[in-house]
């Protein structure tokens, strides 16, 4: 016999595209998953495709099953037929936008995955329409949305989940590099990232400033023509010895990366919000990034934020006067403590509860 | 180029500051260049291309193998067994040439991708 709705739990499911582990938007819905559970919700994740180390965390997508639940919450950053399928459950439902990369980035490189962003972009009006509530992580996002004509759209920032690095156990330390200055990027190896222009920054410190290590954290497919393209300039401008891939990292050793560095180098050409230099932030690493896209919102006053039009001789320079200058040093990471509160889970889950309420009563 | 966010940083003597760097950065770059090898950027935009190439033949390659389980849209196949398994390989018996004719092409189109860029080597 079925409960009656007054005394069973209310139901609140999220549903992704892809859940992997290390992922922005995997540990987004993992960490809103736990608060929803804590708030008393029964809540699942429903997926397309998992990956293995998280395969436990999320149930293939079941359109019967999910349209049982009181409330869907659905991840939107690419262009996939299960965008379609959740926005055609009649259930209440609202869409988080994550932003969808521009696929012109990926043509030459990986033209399927472009033809899904491509595809991604193209629906979002369509798809925004059927859902209730319309949510984007940040109002560079939104401001999209509006642009296609997306009228209702709230945004709540993204949900960093800091509370990951303290629960993690310390890694153990990592090596040394001597007196070499400690870079570090962590994201997706992907062409908007602008890993290229970085590499090349790197070059020339390392020609005219001093020595450097630039650790990549971050996903890579060992047959990405984009990866193999960078692993040929770093060999081509002979920096083999200062630029390290790490893949996908433990909690641990990423905290351990994130206190071990001194400047978090981002010169992503787009990003829809860019955790990682929320994470710096809470490691008191100073952040010097591209102002493109969202970046400049979700650093506020904090950080060092160069001009896209700047050239690489421009970057470098930024970076020796913050090798150089601890007052400046100083400065950036006191800004960065005061913006970091804006992205803590007090800050953000209000804004969440909200929107659950009104969508699963 | 520094975008003025942080008002507790003096933007002007900073920027004062990067520009006389960055012209340091680029008069020792234009010596090192002077000594260095000639300007290869035809060179890296017919790698990029050859690897832009590649991509599209790898992706044609994973599309062209042999189908073992349902697209995700009728994963519902799956479960129907031995009738899901038997139209699956009814699907794949009907592409076998259309898969080996695209094989052949793939095949005919890496050879002179590779053929190209090792001319240029």
């Amino acid at each position: 016999m079925t409960q009656p709705a007054a005394l069973r739990r209310r139901r609140v499911d999220q549903v992704l595209p892809t859940i992997e582990f290390g992922d922005a938007i995997s540990n987004c819905a993992l960490q809103l998953r736990r608060h929803l559970r804590e708030s008393g919700y029964a809540s699942d994740i429903w997926v397309d495709v998992r990956g293995d180390t998280v395969s436990r965390e999320a149930a293939y997508f079941e359109p019967r099953a999910v349209a049982a639940a009181d409330a869907i919450l659905y991840h939107h950053s690419i262009g996939t037929e299960l965008a379609e399928r959740v926005a055609a459950l009649d259930v209440p439902k609202a869409l988080i936008y994550h932003n969808v990369t521009p696929a012109a980035f990926f043509a030459d490189y990986r033209p399927a995955l472009a033809y899904a962003l491509d595809a991604g972009a193209a629906s979002l009006k369509d798809i925004a329409e059927s859902f209730d509530r319309v949510v984007a992580v940040s109002e560079y996002n939104a401001a999209g949305l509006r642009a296609l004509g997306v009228s209702d759209v709230q945004t709540i920032p993204f949900m960093v989940d800091v509370a990951r690095f303290e629960d993690a156990p310390q890694a153990d330390a990592l090596p040394g590099d001597g007196s070499a200055m400690r870079w570090l990027f962590v994201g997706r190896i992907a062409p908007n990232k602008g890993l290229r222009k970085l590499i090349e920054v790197a070059d020339a410190f390392r020609r005219c400033c001093g020595e450097l290590m630039l650790t990549i954290v971050g996903r890579w497919e060992a047959d990405d023509p984009y990866l193999r393209e960078l692993r040929e300039l770093i060999a081509e401008l002979d920096l083999t010895e200062n630029v390290r891939f790490a893949g996908v990292v433990s909690d641990a050793l990423l905290a351990a990366h994130y206190r071990h560095a001194e400047v978090l180098v981002t010169l992503s050409e787009h990003e829809g919000f860019c955790v990682p230099v929320v994470e710096a932030m809470f490691f008191d690493l100073p952040v010097v990034a591209l102002a493109a896209a969202a970046l400049p919102e979700t650093l506020g006053s904090a950080g060092l934020l160069i001009e896209p039009s700047a050239d690489i001789a421009e970057i470098a320079a930024a970076i020796v006067c913050l090798r150089d200058d601890p007052g400046l040093r100083a400065s950036i990471v006191a800004a960065q403590r005061a913006r970091r509160e804006a992205f803590l889970p007090a800050r953000i889950w209000p804004h969440i509860d909200r929107l659950v309420e009104a969508l699963a009563s | 180029m520094i975008r003025p966010n942080n008002p507790d940083i003096d933007v002007d003597d900073l920027m004062l500051r990067v520009k006389r760097e960055a012209a340091r950065i680029r008069t020792a770059l234009a010596g090192d260049r002077a000594h260095a090898e000639p300007d290869r950027a035809g060179e890296r935009s017919a790698v990029a291309l050859h690897y832009a190439v590649l991509a599209l033949l790898s992706e044609a390659e994973r599309k062209n193998r042999v189908r073992r389980e349902w697209p995700p849209r009728l994963r519902i196949m799956a479960r129907t067994g031995p009738l899901g398994r038997a139209l699956l390989r009814l699907w794949n018996y009907l592409f076998k040439e259309q898969r080996e004719k695209d094989a052949l092409i793939i095949a005919a189109v890496r050879r002179i991708a590779d053929h190209v860029i090792g001319e240029r080597e």
